[in-house]
């Protein structure tokens, strides 16, 4: 353990025991942007208030601090914390998920060459999520199975698809996943 | 998944090249802090009655550093003031004493600025003084609180050279 006082463990314990402020907003500055762009993701292109979202992960964390064994870092608890308001938030909107095969059928319909963001933000939610935590933030499909309560190889396979999916998207595979949807 | 499934070296290179932040406005940070104090999660900013008396050491600490620059200059009106105003509060608890402390030390500062201004000779006597209730005041919260963010931003702003601006 180290005795920086500018680390997020000796910022999160002035947080819990005195109600810190300023120590607060300190770990506010530093993971927000990171936190802010991962909800952003995770809820693809629909209209959800990613800011609604992230303020709500904020308390969540900040409530469930205590708890929290540092077993892993900050920045993964605060993004699994992200997560699940962002999957709530998605259930809640009664957003209908597309199934697997829509991937397919999209990937067809918009062949056209869009940038990778576009192309990852409109993945169905599950191949979305994976492939976000596995590509972008470097989870392992271990993590991903525990952080959404699926099997690592569910993981894994959503993954496959996920990429297949954004390659679609992209054009530079479209014949590949044209194949493999049939 | 199979090899077909592995992003190509230009696809890798295009999810690395992904921004891993955006802005983010000072009204969400305001907004989620104003949310936690209302859920009694965080404390205003205004220093608790804990921190009181190191508030006071330090406040002493720069009255003491005055006091040591006006003996060296053969100047005592001004700490005698300061012990009149501590003595006249009979049965005063720490954070009323703190408060007359914190006065004492917002006078100290006036009387320095008006040094500063009195020509280069009174600015260099200012510079000398002024790192004198520095350190001084570095020394107190270290006996009081060696751990703190306190002490360590006190010492920080000693080794910038950079005028305390702790106290109004």
């Amino acid at each position: 353990m180290t005795n920086d006082p500018s680390d997020d463990r000796s910022l999160a314990a002035l947080v819990l025991r005195r109600g810190d402020e300023h120590a607060f907003r300190v770990l506010f500055d530093r993971h927000t942007p990171m936190l802010s762009l991962f909800v952003r993701r995770i809820v693809g292109d629909q209209p959800h208030d990613v800011d609604d979202i992230v303020q709500e992960t904020w308390i969540r964390a900040v409530e469930s601090l205590e708890r929290f064994r540092w077993e892993s870092s900050f920045r993964s608890w605060l993004l699994g914390i992200a997560l699940n308001v962002s999957r709530h938030e998605l259930r809640r909107s009664q957003r209908v998920p597309l199934h697997d095969d829509a991937a397919c059928s999209n990937g067809r319909a918009h062949a056209e060459r869009v940038d990778l963001e576009h192309a990852i933000s409109a993945l169905p939610d599950g191949f979305r999520t994976v492939l976000v935590l596995f590509d972008i933030y470097g989870f392992t499909h271990e993590q991903i199975g525990t952080m959404l309560g699926i099997a690592p190889g569910t993981s894994k396979s959503q993954l496959s698809r996920a990429r297949a999916a954004v390659r679609a998207r992209l054009g530079s595979s479209y014949m590949e996943l044209t194949h493999e949807c049939t | 998944m199979n090899a077909h499934d592995e992003w190509s070296k230009d696809e890798r290179a295009a999810l690395r090249a992904l921004p891993r932040g955006e802005p983010v406005t000072r009204t969400l940070a305001d907004s989620t802090v104003a949310a936690l104090h209302a859920r009694g999660l965080l404390r205003r900013r205004t220093p608790s009655r804990a921190l009181w008396p190191l508030a006071a050491a330090a406040a002493l600490a720069l009255f003491l550093g005055g006091y040591a620059f006006g003996q060296m200059r053969g100047i005592r009106a001004g700490h005698e003031l300061a012990i009149d105003a501590m003595t006249a509060v009979p049965g005063a608890d720490a954070a009323r004493l703190a408060v007359v402390v914190q006065r004492t030390g917002t006078a100290y500062l006036r009387a320095l600025d008006v040094l500063a201004r009195n020509g280069s000779d009174g600015a260099q006597q200012a510079q000398e003084a002024a790192l004198v209730i520095t350190e001084a005041a570095l020394r107190e919260v270290t006996a009081f609180a060696p751990d703190t963010l306190t002490r360590a931003r006190l010492a920080r702003r000693l080794q910038s050279a950079t005028p305390p601006s702790i106290w109004y």
